[in-house]
């Protein structure tokens, strides 16, 4: 999907009607096996696994209490992918784009440039994972849980350090408040339909899709 | 003990890699310009790239270490004392050495850029192993510890010994001088007869000799200083 209003608002449709049933996350998880590039839209395999646990983790503690766990994971998954998709499908500067579009250009220029930076950052610790993983290598120990606190306090640290810079050069270059752009969107035949299908699923969802069935 | 690239190729979009080469003891010095490909061939040598054509070939080496360009990139301890307990070390030899000792509850990525490169490379240094590959190791180190790095790697005995580096005017005294040329890696030969191959890419100093005749025992400063004074006494 082209249009990152769309995009977002199918992407928030859906989840929501995951979250709501049963019905609705099997509604999502065909809807992104329909219309996503599946593999593609996956989250890298470390992170899809750490969510996957979460997910497993908090689902057990529900069941083992007498709550209905299965159905919290079976809600939870769909979710996630489609997550994964909306984060596989983001053009750097979309969002600016998106917040300047939705709240004007002082309030959403400011909510834009925010996520994108947040974004932006969030690829990053990818990167900086990957590169403690070989820096662990290079001194022949091993990437386990003993590594894992040393290298949050240093994700940290980098990531205050590289705010901390990002926020000056914004301040040197004049920044103070608000911006002026543009908003430029695409808007595809393919969008609209992948948006209507996802509201009309969250319709149904809210209605009680179950009835219909 | 021998390090071979064997018919190394390796091509990012246009921009094409290939060396095929033998290192043996002694300290090799790779010069070349930014962006030559010089980091690309140290992350190859240390395994931590794969080369899309050709292998890298270690007889009779046990370990082999990886000096990277930014020490950032080497951190995984949250402090300055744990980060040197990180590569197996000692840290009150460690510390000691670096000058680094009120500064070891510190986190690591606290240090200025200069203090950090100085940490790890004690570190990497530090290590006993038989091929030690250090991609710019001058960078980021000013005039005196850029002089001391030289004294410690002239200190070094052994083992194999690559530099990575585009410095012009603090060097080691080397043993194989080699280039990277449009993507080739290529060998000048042993020092001293290698500095009259370098070309154009060559240190002032080294040109200023080569130019009036002289041959330098080696790369330094002070061997050209000391081919002047022959040639003028």
């Amino acid at each position: 999907m082209q249009d990152v209003r769309l995009r977002v608002a199918a992407a928030a449709a859906l989840s929501a009607a995951s979250y709501l049933s049963v019905v609705g996350a099997a509604f999502t998880l065909l809807w992104w096996l329909l219309f996503t590039g599946r593999e593609k839209a996956l989250p890298g395999r470390g992170v899809l696994a750490s969510f996957l646990l979460m997910i497993l983790a908090v689902a057990g503690a529900n069941q083992l209490g007498g709550g209905d766990g299965l159905s919290y994971a079976v809600r939870m998954v769909p979710l996630i992918l489609i997550a994964g998709w909306l984060s596989s499908e983001r053009v750097p500067g979309e969002l600016l784009h998106a917040a300047v579009w939705l709240f004007g250009p002082k309030t959403g220029f400011d909510l834009g440039l925010v996520a994108e930076m947040g974004l932006q950052a969030m690829g990053g610790i990818g990167d900086e994972l990957e590169r403690m993983r070989r820096a662990m290598r290079l001194k022949g120990r091993s990437w386990g849980v003993r590594a894992m606190v040393p290298a949050g306090l240093n994700l940290m640290q980098l990531q205050i350090a590289r705010s901390a810079e990002q926020a000056q050069i914004l301040a040197l270059r004049g920044y103070r408040r608000g911006g002026s752009l543009d908003p430029v969107f695409k808007t595809t035949a393919r969008d609209s339909i992948l948006f209507f299908s996802a509201l009309l699923g969250f319709l149904l969802t809210l209605c009680g899709l179950e009835k219909f069935l | 003990m021998r390090l071979t690239l064997a018919g190394v190729r390796l091509s990012r979009g246009d921009w094409h890699l290939a060396a095929d080469a033998a290192f043996g003891p002694g300290i090799h010095f790779v010069a070349g310009a930014v962006g030559s490909g010089k980091s690309t061939l140290a992350l190859i040598m240390a395994g931590l790239i794969a080369p899309d054509e050709g292998s890298v070939v270690r007889r009779g080496i046990g370990s082999a270490t990886l000096s990277l360009q930014f020490p950032e990139s080497h951190v995984t301890g949250a402090t300055v004392e744990e980060e040197v307990r990180s590569w197996g070390l000692d840290t009150a030899e460690v510390l000691g050495q670096t000058g680094l000792g009120p500064k070891a509850a510190m986190p690591p990525l606290a240090l200025s850029r200069g203090e950090l490169k100085r940490l790890e490379l004690a570190c990497v240094l530090a290590s006993k192993h038989e091929v030690c590959v250090l991609d710019e190791p001058f960078s980021s180190l000013d005039c005196a510890q850029k002089r001391a790095l030289c004294k410690r790697l002239g200190e070094r005995t052994g083992g194999i010994t690559i530099i990575f580096s585009h410095e012009q005017h603090i060097l080691p005294a080397v043993d194989v001088l080699w280039e990277m040329e449009g993507g080739r890696l290529v060998c000048h030969g042993r020092v001293p007869g290698a500095l009259e191959r370098w070309g154009a890419a060559a240190p002032p100093h080294i040109r200023w000799a080569i130019a009036r005749g002289m041959l330098p025992a080696n790369m330094r400063i002070e061997d050209v200083r000391e081919a002047a004074c022959r040639t003028s006494g």
